[in-house]
């Protein structure tokens, strides 16, 4: 079992390191990175991202299914395949184990465990195969559409319309497949609106900002292009499907969209008081300073802090998942249409990108805006949900008397 | 019943196995033995059988230590009427077609 552990860790890594890879090198082609810089942001982005990955693993596999599991690689591949299937169908899985624990001889219990592995990839979904093939077409349709329907109108805007819906629309077939409680429960109303409001403002400030300086479009390529889909698309899954853990907590929605709000209204404080010309010309620059650490450091410690208190309140891993994905959601559309709006406002103030003044032209704010609040934020903020989360709920169990104390404080 | 549409040929296996003793609970592993079943086919019935409210399932607790809880099935009421229903189909289309075998061999 152990053995097996370690492979999966090992391969975990792996995939880990293979994709910040592929991604790095496809940046720095991009945009003409140095080797030594692209070596450096592989090794951070792959060892953050695979410290998160390993935490990730082992509460995954720490679910009652690899538990009762036995010691042998049939029960073990079954296990695995038992773990990863979708709550509500979880039980059929339990139940093919149990039956597997039955089964006597090696050669049945391959035999077994094999066709067990099958029935288990191709339970009937939730709702049925029609109604997810009737989704998966109007997916199809509506990402074809997408495209060339918003790029009649604003040609810019074409690759990133067929991308957020197409995005959209996988995330949202995966979730129906694997569950039919799709829907914004009633502790979500508040911070799904906030969410879909956040990234409305991403998509509405990206648009003013074309409009106005038609020279950005050099500046939106189509690998920026696909970047604000696939991290929109994913801010709107977010909000809209609420996913929840099965220990989550009531409070994690509001306490990680709170987080986001707040990471947005103070950059919008420090740049104001950054740009504010009734401040003394070095309180300006010292708010400017903070405005850029803020904007640097902001996610990944908005995200560990929501996480770790929703992980310790929640009493569970998930539960700081939970608020660590909804602060992301709300947190990283707001500050990139919040850099986008300001930008609009303070370039007639000081010229050049916001914060730096450095005579860049005013549509390099764009490209800007893509690099430090959306790709930042998803590759040095999210990690940092994962470790919020792995620590809030280690301090909770940490925090709780053993069980031997608590029967006799119990007993007094 | 929503669904018309006839069933498989494991389905109607697994209904009338289920059906031979309506108030016993059955194993998956028991029922895969007698109707020479592999768990690949027989779950996902089992499974759709369950999503139509045809199979009630509980978990079956009394099991020696170290061995995990067993799932276990029986036919709901909608169930029973069902696989009676079945079985009179497959008794009539089995009528149907010896007469047609004697007819053609006349």
């Amino acid at each position: 079992m152990r053995q097996t552990q370690r492979r999966l860790q090992i391969v975990t890594v792996g995939a880990v390191a293979v994709v910040w890879i592929a991604f790095w090198v496809v940046i720095a082609v991009e945009s003409r990175m140095s080797p030594d810089t692209t070596v450096q942001l592989v090794l951070f982005s792959t060892l953050i991202w695979a410290a998160a990955a390993l935490l990730v693993l082992k509460h995954w596999l720490s679910g009652t299914a690899w538990q009762m599991s036995t010691v042998d690689a049939p029960g073990r591949l079954l296990a695995l395949v038992v773990t990863a299937l979708p709550e509500r169908r979880r039980e059929w899985g339990m139940a093919m184990l149990a039956e597997l624990a039955e089964v006597q001889g090696r050669p049945a219990r391959w035999r077994f465990a094999l066709s067990s592995v099958r029935a288990a990839l191709l339970l009937p979904p939730a709702d049925g195969w029609p109604v997810i093939g009737l989704v998966t077409g109007a997916v199809v349709a509506a990402t074809l559409a997408a495209g060339p329907v918003v790029g009649g109108v604003m040609p810019e805007m074409g690759l990133f319309a067929a991308g957020f819906v197409g995005v959209f629309g996988v995330l949202g077939l995966v979730t129906l497949a694997r569950s039919s409680r799709i829907g914004i429960r009633l502790w979500t109303v508040l911070p799904a609106l906030v969410g879909i409001g956040a990234v409305g403002a991403a998509v509405a400030t990206t648009v003013i900002f074309l409009r106005r300086d038609p020279s950005a479009d050099v500046h939106f390529s189509a690998i920026s292009a696909a970047i604000l889909a696939a991290v929109l698309a994913g801010c709107l899954w977010i909000a809209v499907t609420s996913p929840e853990p099965t220990r989550g907590n009531r409070f994690a929605p509001l306490l990680g969209a709170g987080g986001g709000l707040a990471v947005g209204a103070v950059f919008v404080v420090l740049n104001q008081a950054a740009y504010n010309v009734r401040f003394p010309e070095a309180s300006r620059e010292a708010f400017g300073l903070l405005a850029v650490l803020w904007m640097i450091f902001a996610p990944a410690v908005a995200l560990f802090t929501v996480a770790t208190a929703a992980g310790f309140a929640g009493r569970s891993f998930g539960s700081g998942l939970q608020a660590g994905a909804w602060a992301f959601a709300v947190g990283t559309p707001l500050m990139y249409g919040l850099f986008l709006l300001q930008s609009l406002h303070m370039y007639a103030i000081n010229g050049g990108l916001l914060l730096f003044g450095d005579g860049a032209p005013e549509a390099e704010n764009l490209s800007a805006a893509s690099s430090f609040c959306l790709v930042l934020a998803v590759i040095f903020g999210t990690p940092f949900a994962v470790f919020g989360a792995a620590a809030g709920s280690e301090l909770r169990r940490g925090a709780r008397p053993p069980t031997h104390a608590r029967h006799s404080l119990g007993a007094q | 019943m929503a669904r018309t549409r006839r069933p498989s040929a494991q389905t109607i296996a697994v209904l009338m196995a289920l059906a031979e003793q309506p108030t016993t609970w059955r194993y998956g592993y028991q029922l895969c033995q007698q109707l020479d079943l592999k768990p690949g086919s027989l779950y996902p019935i089992l499974v759709r059988l369950a999503d139509r409210g045809l199979l009630e399932t509980t978990w079956d607790t009394d099991v020696p230590a170290g061995r995990p809880p067993r799932h276990l099935y029986r036919l709901t009421g909608t169930g029973r009427a069902y696989a009676t229903e079945m079985a009179d189909l497959v008794k009539e289309s089995q009528l149907r077609s010896d007469l047609k075998m004697g007819w053609q061999g006349a």
